[in-house]
């Protein structure tokens, strides 16, 4: 029996102060309320108008503070996100990271032939069932950037490849809201029905404001339609620090909030309870290349520490885990996902996305996804907590054995040593001089070894022959038969 | 014989009164205006491109180089004829229809404008017309499109094809530009050259109104 005792189940990490969240969050109503930011919606301007905000210039809407103080007492605080066949998958409240793999990039890491080309939509089947092989991703996002088929269908087709060989959660970019409506439409005859998909969502939208402090047509049109249908929706800049924010860290931040803030605040006076996840993907411009560099451990801290202002605001929040700039898998791959991973797991981001991404954000590799599961593993590991009890604590074993005892035979290490990370893919083998396969070999290995053998489950088959219906009609519309085959 | 090598340390290190100094004191000894600015700011700006290029300079030293470099053209200015100042060329540069990113763009018009190029920023969200126009009211020497996302990239292909119909496109030199772009989508679209990042944007640039 204990008394007062606080036993750490996890790691304890904090950037930010509570007094400085404050002052971010302070800082943020004054951005909204005396910069202003620009709408180029009509729909939003009129909703804004009429709530109380100053929308006579529309490119610097004020927004009054106590709107956002209405607009987060009404965003639901938790999510449920369901797979594709109705069943609980994840839920959002701050608790738990759940880590999340990204394809369907302009290029493609082939791991057939280990070169690198453009990405074609059997790659994207592929690339789908590594993912669903690995319970460590348990969410995919698509960016539908492929050119090997028309842009117009080009988002729609990675969303349908993805559900139709996975049931894991999705969150398809939408190139505007016709799109996103199409996709919607496809998405409530796989639930079962508009309800059923409103209320077993399984899939996940987002708007993207332009930094700083625009937000554009399409990304509120797509916004409001996700109110109105009640699709979880994320709302995500991407500031580049000394390029469109300032150079230092806090006014990234303050920037990023009010882009999320003012936007929350359109979306609920839409829908109050419209259910919204907070995030952000902040870093650096490299100011030798100007690139916005996904590799920069800059990106993990300052996402990290606007993790901690979403869950100030006690909502779910989606970061970034896997993206790097190398275009190789090796050692500087290997080093940017991990510091990504390890920090957006510490920052406790719910929904830490990415895996597989590679090369500035240009190339989606499933070898890539393997290494990231494995990774993930070693992070997991870290975020254990340490529990303090005669079991684990056992000092009557440690009297038994004694010095110079051991303890390899005792029972006490065969009941617990399971909990020991193995890795799969990382080699331990002290292997001689010749024969030690490299990881990357490895990696390769294990990838093509799921690629051969993983069954994803699979819709019914008069589901299927609906949805390539659907997919033949977007196929028509651009004046295809079939789908440009991989060489 | 005149060097310009402290105008042009002056130019590398941003130093905005030496830089000034220098332009007068180039005048006072009786240089001709178009000289200083040709071998020496714009000489200076050359190896501040340089060493861009090769990762000695960063970004924000090159911009203050080019400010600096202003502040001594502003000297320069009212001695030289309209046809001197237009010298190195005329640029314009847009964001295509749609699309509203425009960071990468306005760094390439910093860039340009910092090495003596005259540039004429449509903004964002420009429509084909809207570049025809311009290029039929400022007969510039190069037209420069950037987009961020891939489906607006395919309006760089149709404001191509309407300066065709216009028969706008012989007289000028299409660079495009922007993170889904790249040099097999320049040549599909009948752009004359594509560059990756700001830098080499710059250099095309030169080369292009060079011959």
């Amino acid at each position: 029996m204990r008394a007062n005792y606080i036993q750490y189940s996890s790691p304890q990490f904090r950037l930010l102060s509570d007094k400085q969240i404050e002052e971010l969050h302070l800082a943020t109503l004054q951005i909204m309320e005396r910069t202003g930011v620009t709408f180029e919606c009509q729909e939003a301007l009129d909703l804004l108008g009429e709530a109380g905000a100053d929308a006579s210039n529309p490119r610097k809407v004020k927004i009054p503070s106590y709107l956002v103080e209405q607009a987060l007492r009404t965003t639901p605080k938790t999510i449920t996100l369901y797979t594709r066949d109705g069943e609980p998958a994840m839920v959002l409240n701050g608790m738990t990271s759940h880590f999340g793999g990204i394809l369907a990039l302009e290029e493609y890491l082939d791991p057939y032939t280990r070169q690198r080309r453009q990405c074609y939509v059997e790659d994207i089947v592929d690339i789908t069932r590594v993912m669903d092989a690995l319970p460590n991703i348990e969410w995919i996002m698509t960016d539908g950037a492929l050119q090997t088929i028309p842009g117009p269908i080009a988002d729609k087709v990675s969303f349908l490849q993805t559900i139709l060989n996975s049931p894991k959660p999705v969150m398809p970019s939408m190139v505007d809201v016709s799109s996103l409506r199409e996709t919607l439409e496809v998405s409530a005859m796989v639930a079962g029905g508009e309800k059923e998909l409103r209320d077993k969502p399984f899939v996940m939208a987002f708007s993207e404001p332009v930094t700083p402090l625009v937000q554009g047509k399409d990304a509120l049109e797509q916004s409001l339609l996700c109110a109105e249908k009640g699709v979880p929706n994320l709302v995500f800049s991407m500031p580049m620090a000394g390029a469109t924010s300032p150079a230092t860290f806090p006014s990234v931040l303050a920037i990023l909030n009010a882009e999320f803030l003012s936007q929350l605040v359109v979306i609920q006076l839409k829908k109050p309870g419209a259910p919204v996840i907070y995030g952000a993907m902040p870093t650096i411009m490299d100011m030798k290349t100007t690139i916005y560099s996904y590799g920069a451990p800059e990106l993990s801290f300052l996402s990290a520490a606007m993790t901690e202002l979403g869950h100030y605001y006690k909502l779910p929040v989606w970061s970034t885990a896997g993206e790097v700039d190398a275009e190789t898998i090796g050692a500087q791959a290997a080093a940017e996902a991990t510091y990504q991973f390890l920090l957006s797991a510490l920052s406790g981001a719910d929904l830490p996305h990415g895996a597989g991404e590679m090369y500035q954000g240009r190339m989606a590799s499933p070898e890539f996804v393997v290494l990231g599961s494995e990774i993930i593993d070693m992070v997991k590991v870290v975020m254990q907590g340490i529990e303090i009890n005669d079991e684990t604590l056992p000092l009557d074993l440690i009297e038994r054995v004694g010095p110079g005892g051991t303890y390899i035979s005792e029972s006490h290490t065969l009941k617990h040593f399971r909990k020991f990370w193995v890795p799969k893919v990382f080699d331990r083998s002290m292997a001689k001089r010749e024969g030690i396969k490299s990881c990357e070999d490895l990696l390769n290995e294990k990838t093509l070894e799921i690629l051969k053998t993983h069954k994803p489950k699979p819709l019914s088959e008069d589901l299927v022959k609906e949805l390539r219906k659907v997919e033949a009609s977007w196929l028509k519309r651009v004046g295809l038969e079939q789908y440009p085959k991989r060489e | 014989m005149v060097t310009y090598d402290t105008l042009k340390k002056a130019i590398i290190e941003g130093n905005v009164e030496a830089v000034k100094g220098e332009v007068s004191r180039a005048l006072n000894e009786g240089v001709e205006a178009p000289s200083i600015l040709r071998e020496g700011l714009i000489g200076g700006m050359g190896i501040v491109g340089e060493r861009f290029g090769s990762g000695e300079m960063f970004l924000p030293e090159v911009l203050l180089s080019a400010d600096v470099m202003h502040k001594g053209l502003d000297i320069l200015r009212p001695l030289l004829t309209e046809a001197e100042q237009k010298a190195m060329g005329t640029v314009v540069i847009g964001t295509v229809e749609d699309d509203i990113h425009d960071i990468g763009k306005r760094i390439v018009g910093f860039l340009l404008e910092g090495n003596g190029f005259r540039v004429i920023d449509l903004g964002t969200n420009v429509k084909a017309e809207a570049f025809a126009q311009a290029i039929e009211e400022n007969k510039p020497d190069i037209l420069g499109m950037s987009a961020l996302l891939t489906t607006t990239m395919l309006n760089m292909g149709k404001t191509i094809n309407l300066l065709k119909e216009k028969g706008l496109r012989e007289k000028i030199k299409v660079i495009v530009g922007g993170a889904p772009i790249n040099e097999d989508f320049a040549e599909k679209i009948g752009a004359d050259g594509y560059a990756p990042n700001a830098g080499s944007a710059l250099e095309w640039v030169k080369k292009a109104i060079a011959g």
